[in-house]
């Protein structure tokens, strides 16, 4: 239970690219910052404290990117401090700043979400330097290899299947199209899903995020500063969990439970935001869900983990088509990870979209009628995780 | 609300700091950790949360911490990373407590720093293109501040040994602390400053941050008793003093030796202070970034 009430006031992202070589760091952040704050009609002055959210600072090639772009986000001289949980971390930013917000220390704070990844030649090579360097430094183990395993298991227990896969493709690129921030906007025919290069079975390149440059930023009120916001609308805090995984995949196998095939961490912290929120039937009070899901196989599993649907049976929702932009919840209708992932700052951009819907300022994108959204964060190999609830209503 | 009426430190443990200590960065954080989970008379299922602060350059992988999951007793735990000094993991700790997000939090921070190349590293915080040409290092960048406000010609210090170890504390919230009390959290803060400005005076974040702290504790510079550091090796006491604007104060180094610990060096002064049988109130401070940009401070009690 929060101590006092905390809601997003404003949000704002940039566009995303494989590479955008048009700005500086310092200039990207502030692309997303000024939106922010135009949004929520505040100044930089307006702002007492910043949490700024990149994940492997290797992406960029600086140390401690945050001190080098803090006048970017107008951050200088104010309480400032970085967070990184990895692929989790603009997730882990938001509940950072809910934290110093519902504490009472701050009335005000901005979360800023950060990643160029398109400085660094390849993203794998920097992910293989994640694992144990002396036992599995030579096993190749990569993000996108461990994805594909985990989709061959769930087909292999669940029935899993690569047209499940494919549908969830479709409907993503098909959402992303009304967002005009997507690194990707092109409709996509599961034919070409099924028929595009394979990068590691199951997974096909079209089953796959791109990797993007991009900020996002997100401004907090808190307390009386937030009851008596008269500016637009808000979208209040309702819930918020996080759960970690053990580090090793194999000791996720027949564990308390669980298979590797499952994402129990996110089912954790999913119960969590929903025993702070009240929601007792997701699929039935969530109107909007933010997942991060950088793969289609991805969205399937988290179904069953947010507890749409049972263990094994994600794909039910695929058949049922519920998760479409007039479904029973849609599930990434700014087209969600798969799209544009700017890793560190994604969790954030989950954050921004779902608070976007409940407060009514998804543009194209909007659900009619959002009331309650969630979004998630994910880091490293399935082994972070966040959830967020949030709502047009303050109770 | 100030932090002293709800934040304790029920335990705390430490590996103590050294040149090389030659076991494993995981077995060095798990003494620290399950040491700091005993002291507080906790068992590891009934801590809700982990904050801990360490950098991915520093410790040789992307997203680090990943494999430190089983060390640092974050399995079915929220876990927050900050990627600055330990008095940050802490601050972020104690509003995690005060929001009522969490109850009971595990705090860490290490350093394996012997494995690492320090010299390659520390000129990685400089822009990129412009900047690091230049030669410039975390170390001169407050060198040339001095220089620019003493009028003095600069000195570039020189480069310090590193050290490895690891620090850990269990924070509760009062209401479940129990009997077990190392300590009180009396007032925190924090700040950055701008990156690479000339005209900016020497540690004036940790200026800033010492004043946020005294505010949060309610407290003046006069109602202190002692300063602790394990860092600010190129700064000797009188100017830490000076140019953090409080009096003539004793100052004490801490056990480190003199050893440059990364982020972990703010919280291992917070353990010597509560260790030191000394009551009254003690001022920690700790500090990041090219020229000390970030600033951090504590006030703790025993």
């Amino acid at each position: 239970m929060m101590r006092r009430g905390v809601a997003v006031a404003g949000t704002g992202q940039t566009k995303y690219k494989t590479n955008r070589s048009d700005v500086s760091t310092p200039e990207l952040v502030f692309e997303a910052v000024h939106r922010a704050l135009d949004d929520a009609r505040m100044k930089p002055s307006d702002i007492d404290a910043v949490v700024f959210a990149s994940a492997p600072e290797v992406f960029e090639g600086v140390h401690e990117p945050d001190l080098w772009c803090i006048d970017g986000f107008g951050g200088a001289d104010k309480p400032e401090m970085r967070i990184h949980t990895g692929g989790a971390t603009g997730g882990s930013g938001a509940l950072a700043g809910v934290s110093l917000a519902a504490s009472g220390r701050f009335d005000s704070v901005l979360v800023v979400g950060l990643q160029r990844t398109g400085e660094s030649p390849d993203a794998q090579q920097i992910f293989t330097t994640m694992f144990d360097p002396i036992y599995e430094g030579d096993v190749q183990l990569n993000v996108i290899t461990t994805i594909a395993m985990m989709a061959s298991r769930h087909m292999e227990l669940f029935g899993l299947t690569e047209d499940h896969m494919a549908w969830v493709s479709v409907k993503n690129h098909a959402n992303a199209t009304r967002n005009p921030y997507s690194h990707l906007s092109k409709v996509v025919t599961e034919e070409e899903v099924k028929a595009s290069r394979m990068i590691a079975w199951p997974l096909r390149l079209l089953h796959c995020c791109p990797r993007s440059d991009g900020a996002a930023a997100v401004v907090l009120l808190a307390g009386e500063k937030a009851r008596s916001y008269r500016e637009g609308p808000l979208a209040w805090v309702r819930g918020v969990g996080s759960a970690t995984d053990v580090y090793r995949i194999g000791d996720r196998i027949d564990d308390l439970g669980w298979d590797y095939a499952s994402q129990r961490a996110l089912w954790w912290a999913s119960q969590k935001a929903y025993r702070m929120a009240g929601i007792t039937n997701p699929l039935k009070q969530l109107d909007v869900i933010e997942v991060y899901a950088p793969f289609s196989n991805i969205e399937v599993v988290s179904y069953e983990a947010m507890g749409l649907a049972g263990i094994g049976r994600g794909w039910e929702l695929v058949e049922s088509e519920a998760t479409t932009m007039t479904g029973e919840v849609a599930v990434c209708p700014s087209g969600g990870c798969m799209t544009s992932n700017p890793i560190g700052a994604t969790g954030l951009v989950r954050f921004a979209e779902a608070a976007m819907q409940v407060a009514g300022k998804a543009g194209e994108h909007q659900v009619d009628g959002a009331r309650m959204a969630m979004s998630t964060a994910t880091g490293g190999i399935n082994q972070f995780f966040t959830a967020a609830v949030v709502s047009a209503d303050p109770e | 609300m100030t932090s002293s009426e709800d934040v304790v430190i029920a335990g705390l443990a430490r590996v103590d700091f050294e040149p090389v200590i030659g076991r494993p960065l995981e077995d060095i954080i798990y003494s620290a950790a399950s040491a700091a989970v005993a002291d507080a008379g906790k068992n590891i299922k009934e801590i809700d949360a982990v904050s801990m602060a360490s950098s991915d350059i520093l410790d040789g992988r992307a997203i680090s911490t990943m494999t430190l999951t089983g060390s640092s007793g974050t399995f079915q735990k929220s876990e927050m990373r900050v990627c600055s000094d330990g008095i940050a993991a802490l601050a972020l700790a104690v509003a995690e407590c005060r929001s009522g997000l969490a109850e009971r939090i595990l705090v860490g921070a290490w350093s394996k720093l012997s494995e690492g190349q320090i010299a390659a590293i520390d000129p990685l915080a400089i822009e990129p293109i412009f900047h690091r040409p230049l030669g410039l290092t975390s170390s001169n960048v407050h060198s040339l501040r001095v220089s620019a406000a003493t009028g003095t010609a600069v000195q570039v210090p020189a480069q310090t040994t590193v050290g490895d170890g690891a620090v850990a504390m269990v924070l509760c919230e009062a209401s479940v602390a129990g009997e077990r009390r190392r300590g009180t959290v009396r007032g925190l803060g924090w700040s950055t400053g701008p990156y690479l400005r000339p005209e900016v005076p020497p540690l004036d974040s940790v200026a800033r941050a010492v004043e946020m702290a005294f505010m949060d504790a309610g407290i003046t510079a006069s109602d202190l008793g002692r300063v602790w550091t394990s860092g600010f090796h190129d700064v000797t006491d009188e100017d830490l003093l000076r140019w953090c604007c409080l009096p003539s104060l004793a100052v004490t180094r801490g056990t480190s030796g003199g050893l440059e610990i990364g982020y972990a060096a703010g919280l291992n002064s917070l353990v010597d202070a509560l260790l030191a049988n000394a009551g009254g109130l003690h001022l920690i401070l700790g500090a990041s970034g090219p020229g000390y940009q970030s600033g951090f401070a504590a006030v703790v009690s025993r």
